[in-house]
């Protein structure tokens, strides 16, 4: 393509808008609208039943479950090495871990 | 429409003012919208929810800008996040892009309805150029060409000086010329 019939092909696009007219959207745009608004702001039955889930007091409160859990569960780790080593001192006063009463003798 | 007395009645509690802008400025927006999105359909949803924003932040707006810039400014904004998401949803994850070619992907051209018939083809190819420009410098090419803002208009619809409107209009203008340039060369040898 040559250079000027290049230039008038760019400077034809670049003009093409020029003098455009306005688009205008679809009719009953605003009656669209107030439905989308009523839609919006009318909650239906499972945002009702479930609107707590946004509060929130819900968010704090399961914030608070997990920190306690994990109090709990690190508590109980502690404890838990304690048993063990307890069972196994009783298990061996009491000659618990023998299978058969033949195995007393073997103790 | 009168701002002054708009605002007042608002003030006042009037519930009909709402439909009043809604009447007065669906040309506005839909126009700047449609230009942005380039895609009907897509620009009557993002109208809607312009109206719906002005709807909800009305008792917000500062009397001190005027009321068309305030809605200017929803509707680009409003436009600009739709294009993002779409975009977002249209890289999709790992899959999609390994699975869709790229000829699939190229976007259909744009006939704008306000454009005379002999420009139509003329302004596709117009408008897929704008598609490439930076966000700010196709926000300042349209707002000017489609919506015949002035300068001062534009600037305060962007939030920027107006020599920063005129910096991005040339280089707008430019880029276009470069992009242009390459489609033409490349598909009329």
């Amino acid at each position: 393509m040559e250079n000027e019939e290049l230039n008038n092909r760019i400077n034809q696009a670049l003009s093409s808008l020029d003098g455009a007219e306005r688009a205008a959207p679809a009719p009953y745009l605003l009656t669209r609208i107030n439905a989308r608004l009523q839609k919006e702001t009318t909650p239906g039955f499972w945002s009702n039943a479930f609107a707590f889930f946004n509060k929130p007091a819900f968010a704090i409160l399961v914030l608070c479950l997990l920190i306690l859990n994990l109090i709990v569960v690190s508590q109980k780790q502690g404890t838990d090495n304690n048993i063990t080593q307890n069972t196994a001192t009783t298990k061996y006063d009491f000659a618990i871990n023998v299978s058969s009463m033949y195995d007393v003798d073997n103790q | 429409m009168n701002q002054p007395d708009l605002l007042e009645r608002l003030s006042n509690g009037d519930t009909t003012v709402f439909s009043e802008i809604v009447v007065h400025s669906q040309e506005l927006v839909y126009n700047t919208v449609l230009a942005i999105v380039q895609n009907e359909e897509d620009a009557e949803d993002v109208t809607q929810e312009v109206f719906i924003k002005v709807y909800e932040s009305i008792g917000g707006f500062r009397k001190e800008a005027a009321l068309s810039t305030w809605i200017y400014r929803i509707a680009v904004t409003k436009a600009l996040d739709f294009l993002k998401t779409k975009q977002r949803q249209k890289n999709g994850g790992l899959l999609k892009r390994i699975f869709i070619s790229a000829k699939e992907e190229e976007p259909a051209n744009f006939y704008h309805p306000g454009v005379a018939l002999d420009k139509k083809e003329d302004a596709a190819v117009l408008f897929k150029a704008i598609n490439q420009l930076p966000e700010k410098q196709k926000l300042a090419f349209i707002l000017h060409k489609l919506e015949a803002l002035s300068n001062p208009e534009i600037a305060a619809v962007m939030k920027i000086s107006v020599a920063a409107v005129e910096s991005l209009q040339s280089r707008a203008r430019a880029n276009l010329r470069d992009i242009l340039k390459e489609y033409y060369q490349l598909h009329f040898k």
